[in-house]
């Protein structure tokens, strides 16, 4: 019998999983699986439970049952090995004001063991790409909230995770931000990575997924490509109409 | 169609919504919620006005035969409110001055359809209240009690404390004012704290001198049994109820209010809105193994924090005449020292504990690396230890001079006092921003009493194996069982 080929193993699996807060269900035995090399989208109405699901596929949540693994490693059981390939970047960004980005950046790189020489030059094109470059040596206390979100994205890819998880990465950004944002996570996802993310513009899950999931009531009730999500429906229907019909269901 | 019945939290009862009245009691409701529910809150608050109550009622009771207007100590009373004044702009002045900065709550307000002006009103009556309640709550049962004893006119006392605050209040608005003018915010921020410090020190200094100068303290409290001339005196017989200078003074804080208020809109509208400008930072090196890169973390993150260094230069401060007081005749002797010692450097371990601990800023950022959880809390207790061990180290060089087993067993003692009260800290955490560490002991006021106690203990059983006694060990188990007792009770969140 033969191990199973890593770059055959999907990016995330999700099986069973369960998550109560105070008797409430947030997340009800939830299957997902989201392929590797590719963008997928978790959509879904505020408390639908995506966000709670995340929070456990990082570890930041323990579920009260179900399993998770991210390219075969068990979530639950090797946690450090799974973090190590992870990024997660939530809605609010995970900054220290009082440190500078090239400080946070290292700050990030240390976290997560990348050599110095490694990440140095690395910071620095993350810095270049994003706008940043100026700003490098200032604490980011003064930043606008698109600033740190930014900042929050040089820190989510500055150690190259194969996972890279994103809730709501478009908040807070203007036009040419935003841009920016996405051509960078195309760009990731073209060179291997995965991005998983939650948004509540449709228009980017239609525009960047490959596939997109559907959550309600911590159920997944719709899974697939935007082709697939539009079968049995009328042509031109958008992901909108899918999203508002299947969601609020 | 039934109307729908509005919750019992948020009827206006009888004030009028939107009244100044509404806008102070949602003010006042805000600052005084804390961690603990109204059950703790209750207790907490209890047992803190017990010592006031018994003491205002001992004090009370021993000067029951003195006239209305004991002349004899009108100048020592004008003295003591003179420093109460000081004490009350020193604390108006950090209140003032974050009043225009914490602006976020402040513009729901504003942009909500209520006349600005009653807004700030509300603002700054919220300023006098936060600056005139502890010492109204220090000296209540002391003028509550000589009425019973007869002394009615005394009475006057708690509106006389209520007004001195109003005109600190408003002292404090137009120094800031100024400041800010002058310096602009930043700087005045800096020399706000700075002038906290130096006042704090110096009131703690004046404070010890019937130790380490008994001659020039005495002298001055002969200087102060003459009755100072009128109006100087004025405050102190308002105090005591006389009606003349009682009604100059309620007058005087009536202008002073309204000066408040006027001065207030300007202040608030002259902060500014956005952050402060830009200023390159010499950047910090992140590197070698996760416990290194955590603790250079917490010690960059500790060093550029204002707050902080204003809290560590006002405990510093306190240990000055402390320090001076070793080679000296007085009564301090090293065993005080080393005791002081224990204390200080737990209370100081405490404070930064708190803030690597609950302030910490991005905490899911450091959930989602992959360190281990105990690499991250042994790299943080290291950072909140270090800077007092230090500082502890450095007393103890000095009590070595004089004794030498004080000196080494302060050391250990200082270390576990402070992993105690580290500890602690870390069982009753709390999400909270930096910004809040000013306020970290209003939101639980039953940790803040713990860990007194707790820091209590330590110190007590140094002083005690310092004497020697058998009952050293005792106050360490106390200890213990304290610890024990809120690891049991400690909240557990929900992961």
């Amino acid at each position: 019998m033969h191990a199973p080929n890593p770059l055959c193993l999907p990016a995330l699996q999700i099986r069973g999983l369960t998550k109560a807060f105070g008797g409430h269900p947030a997340v009800d035995g939830l299957d997902l699986t989201v392929p590797a090399g590719q963008i997928y989208a978790l959509l879904g109405h505020n408390g639908a439970g995506k966000t709670t699901t995340l929070r456990m596929v990082t570890g930041l949540a323990r579920p009260d049952a179900g399993q998770i693994s991210l390219f075969g490693i068990d979530v639950l059981a090797e946690p450090i090995a799974a973090k190590q390939i992870t990024a997660w970047l939530p809605d609010e960004p995970l900054l220290y004001d009082k440190l500078t980005p090239a400080e946070y950046l290292a700050f990030i790189a240390g976290l997560w063991r990348v050599p110095p020489a490694d990440a140095q030059p690395r910071a620095a094109a993350l810095l270049q790409q994003l706008g940043l470059w100026d700003k490098r040596d200032i604490r980011c206390e003064g930043f606008s909230r698109g600033m740190k979100q930014k900042l929050a994205l040089a820190g989510a890819l500055i150690h190259e995770p194969r996972l890279l998880i994103l809730d709501e990465p478009l908040t807070g950004l203007d036009a040419a931000a935003a841009r920016l944002v996405k051509d960078l996570l195309l760009a990731r996802v073209a060179a291997g990575a995965t991005v998983i993310m939650t948004t509540h513009i449709l228009e980017v899950a239609e525009r960047m997924a490959q596939r997109i999931g559907i959550i309600r009531s911590g159920r997944l009730v719709a899974e697939g490509s935007m082709a697939e999500l539009a079968v049995g429906r009328a042509a031109g229907t958008t992901l909108e109409d899918v999203f508002l019909e299947l969601a609020a269901a | 169609m039934t109307a729908m019945a509005a919750p019992a939290r948020l009827r206006p009862g009888r004030m009028g919504q939107a009244s100044l009245a509404w806008l102070i009691w949602n003010d006042i409701r805000i600052k005084a919620r804390g961690r603990e529910g109204r059950g703790g809150r209750i207790i907490a608050i209890g047992v803190l006005a017990l010592l006031p109550l018994i003491g205002g009622a001992l004090a009370a009771w021993h000067v029951r035969a003195a006239p209305m207007i004991p002349l004899a100590v009108l100048g020592q009373v004008s003295a003591a409110l003179a420093v109460l004044l000081l004490v009350m702009i020193s604390s108006a002045f950090a209140h003032v001055l974050r009043l225009g900065h914490d602006r976020g709550e402040l513009e729901l307000l504003l942009t909500a359809p209520i006349p600005a002006a009653r807004v700030i009103a509300a603002r700054i009556s919220g300023v006098q209240a936060v600056v005139a309640l502890p010492f109204l709550l220090l000296t209540l049962p002391f003028f509550a009690f000589s009425a019973l004893f007869g002394h009615g006119f005394w009475l006057a006392g708690p509106f006389v404390v209520a007004a001195i605050a109003v005109i600190a209040t408003a002292i404090a608005l137009v120094l800031a004012t100024a400041l800010e003018r002058l310096l602009g915010p930043a700087r005045a921020k800096t020399a706000a704290q700075l002038a906290g410090v130096l006042l704090g020190g110096s009131m703690f200094a004046l404070g010890q001198t019937p130790n380490f100068a008994p001659a020039w303290f005495e002298a001055r409290m002969r200087a102060l049994d003459s009755v100072p001339p009128a109006p100087l005196d004025w405050p102190a017989r308002a105090l005591l109820g006389d009606p003349g200078p009682l009604l100059a003074v309620l007058a005087l804080a009536a202008a002073a209010a309204f000066v408040s208020a006027r001065f207030a809109a300007t202040h608030i509208e002259a902060a500014p809105a956005g952050p402060a400008a830009e200023k390159p930072t010499r950047a910090a090196y992140f590197g070698g193994s996760p416990f290194s890169v955590m603790f250079g973390k917490e010690m960059k993150l500790l060093g550029r924090d204002p707050e902080l260094i204003s809290q560590i230069g006002q405990q510093l401060v306190f240990m000055v005449p402390v320090l001076a007081l070793i080679f000296t005749d007085g009564q301090i002797t090293p065993v005080r020292m080393a005791t002081a010692g224990v204390f200080l450097g737990g209370a100081l371990a405490s404070s930064l504990a708190w803030l690597v601990i609950s302030a910490e800023d991005a905490p899911d950022l450091i959930a989602a690396a992959p360190v281990p959880a105990g690499q991250v809390l042994r790299a943080k207790l290291a950072a909140a230890l270090s800077p007092p061990m230090l500082l502890v180290l450095a007393l103890a060089v000095v009590v070595a001079t004089r004794d030498a087993n004080a000196a080494w067993l302060m050391l250990p003692m200082a270390a576990l006092a402070g992993l105690a009260a580290a500890m602690m800290q870390l069982w009753t955490r709390a999400p909270a921003k930096r910004s809040a560490f000013r306020q970290r002991y209003k939101s639980s006021l039953l940790t803040a009493m713990g860990e007194f106690l707790l820091l209590g203990c330590f110190a007590g059983t140094t002083r005690l194996l310092l004497m020697p006694s058998w009952w050293a060990p005792a106050p360490l188990l106390l200890a213990g069982l304290l610890m024990g007792g809120i690891y049991l009770f400690r909240p557990r969140p929900e992961l």
